[in-house]
């Protein structure tokens, strides 16, 4: 059973806390625009890597916070956490952010499009 | 099949357990002590730790200011002021005052994005207590209760058993004032006395 | 048998002022307190006491430890009996009734054994290949199979003991109680850190208790055991626990213990726990499990009488007992020695020490010759006599490679044999934290390599031989621990030890035999699953050559001791067959089995501790659960909750009942507990955008004190929950979803709005249960309400359809929902949970004269399904849209967006084919379709048949006077009209397609 640092709560047993899949998933701004692929691509592709995997967990039995985590899934490593709307800040996060086949697809062009980014 | 022990008091109204607790009394010397605190207000406050003139309008509604530490409870005389999110806190009071407070809090936080939720039937309160109180807890709770990690003041939302809980400690003994949704109560009522089961338990009103 | 005759006079630390009686196979033998099972069986002779898996061969107890994989033992009768324990690790106590297993009439007669004789038709692999074909006969075969197989018997009925669980957090955890794990809590607890000592045996000191020939600081090793229990058992926040076994080593340090709290009593009170699973959380975590013995593998080597070397010194030296009158020692390394040594000191007679390296030497060597023991060096044991107890051995020189035998063979009259074939760590607990392993020449088997985990080996499961470095390692790996959980603590200084120096081993994995393997004897790798070396060759040479093929082609490793005393034997010999004579190479090209959770087996009542009977589940109940009850009513479980199904009167049945309920909600009034809904404040100046991205109709314009029915979909566009939404100011909503639903609505619009939507400014609490609700509905509703709720105007004008109030019912403040799931006129009464029951009972007096009825979630459902409205989970199933359910009015075209509404414009979400929602009607209009059943087009003979729909609900319709049901069919809407087929076991119904709704087709009844 893994131990999670909620940033609020401190270590507690993964049961307490919800998981939410693949992080930095953006949601497309004119989803109209897109393709049905391409909307796929945002609704239900995942990563899926084996090693370190930016990922998503609310604290939903504690504190309900939604935060950023990066976890090896191959050794369940956790090595880093973060808040939500913000980019990991260690090398392997960064790493395994511009790694993810997702930087490239229209949909999160889309989602990005007038962010000026 | 209905237990007919324990109806509610006369000139009381109902809790969750009335029913379920059965008779009042047990050995002096139970490592384990066990009541139901009835309907004690409880409110949910809202609001953003660094709004200046939420966290000014909630201190003097409160008398104390809502405790910004994790895990921590203020309390003032007989309210307790619990952390729950960084812009949630539980206020637990007398029975019978939550009205008030409710105005006051209104008023005092008028003009700030804020919320007040009346909860106050929404859980009820199991109070744990005696020299056995931390390894009972700890038989469903996977937080460390150890006295150097977890002491008076201190509170946590966490699973109990199979029923989600807010505790605090406030007593050495320890105590525990333990918050659980009203129709887990009697779950968590009958798992507490089982648990008690080996170090005694003695039943309050 | 006459008594203990196999007990040495002094020596051991048993009681002896405290006899015990026992009983095993009906047999009454006498033993003492501190002895084993396995300890006393010896003392009195005894040493046959299984029967082999597969040959049903007699074996006898084989080591003092858990990795015994002979002695396994009944123990107990009724329902407390247990399985598949190991004699080695049974404490005796007074009146124990103990009784061996896998034999049939009895143990010295076993029909089983009819399988040694037929052997070769039951080789390796012979079960995969002989009863995989033909498919369809395997429960045949099976039948057969388990009644000649088989361990021990499960308990029929209920276990009556009492199984406790426990969390507990410690900055270091140590695993194992021998001299390294007392010196790392010794190391740790100095310092002042929480420490938590673990020990499956009873007695802390590990090897020490069986190898006298030690000393630390000049005294008997056993003094240092002592004196270091005594001073951590006075450290406050060190805890030892003996007869617990760490069984699981997961993630992030959290291990499992079981303790074993009663066993050792016989009867205990009733508040003990049998057994207490911990559930630890250690900062650091040091594995001192030490090393497990290895059997040789040579012609014949299961007898009864036949023991590990150590397992041998440890039953002289700890419980005074000898294995023996005339015993032969077998070793390829010098432990071995301290064993004849041992023996010899005691006066039992050494009947050879037959050693396969060819000049052994060093002091041991050198003190078993001065001892005048006939040492044997360069010989190998080829074969042993004696059905149910060895007898003689016959030894014979070994060539130099050690492949093969020369000369004439000796005969030696024994009626014991120790043997020894070198040390294994034990690296379970290593292994299931993840740590990868590494082959060592060093001790021929695997060691820790890398960690993964804040965890460190010492001792001997770190491949420490001396114990000496035991102690060192320990001490080392203490202090460490405990700075690295951040104590501050001096350096332990390591005790001057003085051990018998060791030199090298020989390995020969396969003592040759006088005959090719497999044609003289059986070389047993695997004791309890009878696999024999020759199977190993067998495997290799059929391609199972990777040790998890291994595994399951032979069984090798299976069972209750999963493989602790034959994994390194059989990988070893497959490394072999592979090829080069360097077993590393070969080793690490065959790999090594997964060492899985729990090391020994354990309870399953431990692993249920107390979640079972009325702590399996929570039952929730509402306010109002005491009046349900007292009124008779039946219950049906929705989740977690408890709701009123209906409410049979004397005689009745469901369909009386309902038939009753619903004809009353429709002609007069009905009052029906619906305080299971979810419930959900939401607040804030943004509330209403919030809520006009989560539904999927328009929200902004709703008028304070409105109301408004909302559906979610998940972003994939199919429907995930609804409910009514009351908006009770400008900034204020009182959101309702369903029952099973109101827990994952909660997290879902937390998800959003922090994950998406972080600068809305509205807080969400769910508010479920602050709320208890009485729903009333039908023509006299109204009036009853009036009577006891004076300051809220019911008027149809003053209070419409969908709309709240707030005011007082029976003199409680409450807030008035009119809305309808019924299809009547209808009102839901919120009070504060408290005063529920005092509502409802309100409710009930002023209601008698209008005949009111407590209808039941039975009724309700068939209410609903009559107006034709949905339930999400029964109409839906996480793959049904809105248009699926023909909602499409409630499906914005203006909104720019909400949550799932890309997704409604997908391909495959706009098809032509897709299921949706139908009505039917049976052609036999008491015919009530089963829920779930499919729908066909045109019925076959047989299946498979094109399936286009399920039933979804299916009711008879009281209001209708006929049945009623719901359905998904592919087209929808298109086939109204058409009649279509449910084929049933033994008939099929069949059905006209017709719109979703049966009964006031034009709604005007809610209005009323
Ligand atoms: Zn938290």
């Amino acid at each position: 059973m893994l131990l999670i640092d909620c940033p609020w709560c401190g270590p507690r047993d993964d049961e307490e806390f919800h998981y939410g899949g693949e992080a930095h998933i953006l949601r497309p701004r004119d989803a109209a625009a897109l393709s049905d692929e391409a909307f796929a691509d945002y609704l239900f592709m995942q990563q899926n890597p084996k090693g370190p995997h930016l990922e998503r967990w609310s604290h939903n039995h504690g504190c309900r916070r939604w935060f950023n985590m990066l976890r090896n899934t191959a050794t369940n490593e956790i090595l880093e956490i973060y808040p939500m709307g913000e980019k990991p800040k260690t090398e392997a996060g960064q790493a395994a952010y511009a790694a993810n086949w997702r930087r490239e697809t229209a949909a999160e062009k889309n989602a990005l499009s007038g962010e000026g980014s | 099949m209905v237990e007919k022990v324990g109806p509610t008091p006369p000139g009381l109204d109902p809790t969750p357990l009335d029913r379920v607790i059965g008779p009042i009394g047990g050995p002096a010397e139970a490592g384990v002590v066990l009541s139901e605190r009835r309907h004690w207000g409880k409110l949910v406050l809202r609001g953003e730790p660094d709004d200046k003139k939420f966290i000014t309008g909630a201190t003097k509604a409160l008398g104390v200011a809502p405790p910004s530490k994790p895990n921590t409870a203020a309390t003032i005389q007989s309210t307790a002021i619990i952390w729950t999110a960084p812009n949630e806190w539980l206020v637990v009071s007398e029975p019978g005052t939550e009205a008030a407070l409710e105005s006051a809090l209104e008023s005092a936080l008028a003009g700030t994005h804020h919320a007040i939720t009346n909860v106050s039937d929404h859980s009820t309160i199991i109070r744990l207590s005696g020299t056995a109180a931390r390894a009972v807890l700890a038989k469903g709770c996977a937080i460390d209760l150890h006295p150097r990690v977890f002491g008076v003041g201190q509170s946590a939302q966490t699973n109990l058993a199979k029923a989600q809980v807010i505790f605090r400690q406030f007593d050495e003994m320890p105590s525990y004032d333990i918050l659980v949704r009203a129709s887990f109560a009697p779950y968590l009522w009958a798992w507490l006395t089982d648990a008690g089961l080996e170090f005694g338990v003695r039943v309050e009103g | 048998m006459s008594g203990q005759n196999h007990r040495l006079a002094n020596s051991g630390s048993i009681d002896r002022s405290a006899p015990l009686k026992f009983q095993f196979d009906g047999q009454q033998y006498e033993g003492y307190k501190g002895d084993t099972l396995a300890s006393a069986l010896l003392a009195n002779g005894v040493h046959l006491v299984g029967r082999s898996f597969k040959y049903h061969r007699p074996r006898g107890i084989m080591s003092a430890g858990s990795e015994e994989p002979n002695a396994l033992i009944q123990l107990g009768d009724g329902n407390r009996t247990d399985p598949n324990l190991r004699a080695t690790r049974i404490e005796l106590r007074d009146g124990l009734v103990a009784a061996s297993q896998n034999r049939w009439p009895c143990l010295k007669f076993d029909v089983g054994s009819v399988n040694n004789l037929l052997h070769r038709f039951f080789p390796a692999g012979f079960y995969y290949k002989t009863f995989m074909w033909p498919a369809s006969w395997w429960l045949k075969y099976e039948h057969w199979i388990r009644r000649a197989a088989g361990l021990g018997k499960a308990p029929q009925g209920r276990d009556p003991d009492r199984y406790e669980k426990t969390h507990r957090h410690c900055d270091v955890l140590i695993v194992g109680g021998g001299p390294a794990g007392l010196a790392a809590a010794l190391a740790a607890g100095r310092t002042g850190a929480r420490v938590i000592l673990v020990d499956e045996g009873t007695l802390l000191g590990g090897s020490l208790w069986s190898d006298l020939d030690c000393t630390i600081d000049g005294a008997p090793g056993l003094d240092w055991v002592r004196a270091t229990v005594a001073e951590l058992q006075a450290m406050p926040e060190v805890t030892l626990l003996i007869r617990t076994t760490a069984t699981g080593y997961y993630d992030h340090n959290y291990l499992t213990l079981l303790e074993r709290i009663t066993d050792h009593l016989g009867t205990a009170p009733d508040h003990l726990p049998r057994q207490r699973l911990w559930k630890i959380r250690a900062k650091r975590v040091v594995l001192a499990a030490g090393a497990i013995e290895r059997p040789l593998v040579f012609a014949n080597n299961d007898r009864p009488g036949i023991m590990l070397a150590s397992a041998a010194r440890t039953y002289m030296n700890r419980f005074a007992v000898t294995p023996g009158r005339r015993v032969l020692v077998l070793t390829n390394n010098d432990d071995a020695y301290r064993t004849a040594l041992a023996m010899h000191a005691q006066g039992v007679r050494i009947a050879g020490l037959v050693d396969l390296r060819a000049q052994p030497k060093g002091p041991l060597v050198a003190a078993a010759a001065a001892a005048g023991i006939a040492v044997h060096p360069g010989q190998a044991v080829v074969a042993t006599r004696g059905a149910l107890r060895v007898s003689s051995v016959e030894i014979m020189k070994l060539t130099a490679d050690g492949a093969g035998v020369t000369g004439s063979a000796r005969k030696i009259e024994c009626d014991a044999v120790a043997m020894s074939g070198g040390w294994t760590p034990t690296v379970h607990m290593f292994s299931q934290s993840g740590g990868k392993l590494r082959w060592s020449e060093d001790v021929s088997a695997f060691v820790p390599d890398l960690s993964v985990q804040a965890e460190t080996s010492v001792g001997s499961c770190n491949g420490a031989v001396s114990l000496v470095k035991c102690l060192k390692q320990g001490l080392k790996a203490g202090i460490e621990a405990a700075r690295a959980t951040g104590y501050k603590g001096r350096v332990t200084a390591a005790p001057n030890v003085g051990e018998p120096p060791q030199s090298d081993r020989r390995d020969l994995w396969v003592v040759p035999g006088k005959k090719p393997l497999g044609h003289a004897g059986k070389h047993f790798v695997d004791f309890q699953n009878d696999v024999t070396a020759a199977d190993v060759h067998l495997a290799a040479r059929e391609g199972y050559q990777s040790i998890e093929h291994l595994k399951r082609y032979t069984t090798m490793g299976m069972g209750t001791d999963q493989g602790k005393t034959s994994n390194i034997n059989a990988l070893a010999i497959m490394g072999e067959v592979l090829g080069a004579n360097v077993p590393g190479a070969d080793v690490s090209r065959v790999g090594h089995t997964t060492f899985r959770p729990p090391y020994t087996p354990a309870t399953i009542g431990a692993y249920a501790g107390r979640n079972i009977g009325a702590f399996f589940d929570p039952v929730r109940t509402t306010a109002m659960d005491f009046w349900h009850r007292e009124a008779g009513a039946k219950f049906e479980h929705v989740g977690q909750w408890m709701r009123a199904w209906y409410y049979p009167k004397p005689g009745e049945s469901l369909r009386q009942a309902v038939d009753r309920e619903v004809k009353a909600a429709r002609d007069g009034v009905g009052i029906l507990d619906a305080t299971t809904l979810g419930k959900i404040d939401i607040q804030g100046p943004d509330a209403a955008e919030f809520l006009n991205r989560v539904y999927t109709n328009v929200w902004l314009k709703l008028a304070p004190g409105r109301a408004r029915y909302g559906l979610m979909l998940k972003e994939d566009g199919m429907v995930m929950d609804d409910g009514v939404t009351a908006r009770l100011s400008e900034n204020r909503f009182h959101m309702t979803t369903t029952t099973g639903g109101a827990a994952g609505v909660l997290d879902w619009l937390e998800e959003w709005r922090q994950t998406e939507w972080p600068d809305l400014k509205v807080y969400i609490t769910s508010v479920t249960e602050q709320w208890a609700v009485a729903s009333i509905c039908g023509p006299d509703c109204r009036t009853l309400l009036a009577e006891l709720c004076p300051d809220i105007d019911l008027a149809n004008d003053a209070f419409p359809f969908m709309s709240v109030r707030e005011g007082t019912v029976a003199g409680i403040a409450a807030r008035v929902f009119r809305i309808s799931f019924t299809g009547e006129l209808s009102f839901e009464i919120n009070v504060p949970r408290r005063h529920g029951l005092a509502l409802w009972q309100a409710m009930m007096e002023a209601g008698e004269k209008y005949d009111i009825c407590p209808y039941g979630t039975e009724a309700m459902h068939v209410l609903r399904a009559e107006k034709g409205f949905i339930i999400v989970g029964q109409e839906t199933d996480g793959t049904v849209t809105p248009s699926d359910l023909c909602m499409d009015w409630i499906v914005s075209k203006t909104k720019v967006d909400f949550v799932g509404k890309r997704a409604l414009a997908r391909r495959d979400i706009v098809s032509a084919d897709r299921k949706r929602l139908v009505g039917l009607l049976t052609e036999d209009p008491n015919e009530v379709l089963p829920e779930g059943a499919q729908i066909v087009e045109a019925v076959q003979p047989e299946p498979p048949m094109a399936m286009i729909g399920h039933v979804t609900s299916s009711y008879y319709s009281p209001s209708c006077g006929r049945s009623i049901a719901m359905a998904l069919v592919k087209g929808g809407p298109t086939r109204i009209g058409e009649t279509l087929s449910i084929p049933l076991a033994g008939k099929t119904i069949r059905a006209v397609v017709t719109e979703p709704r049966f009964f006031d087709l034009d709604g005007e009844r809610a209005n009323g």
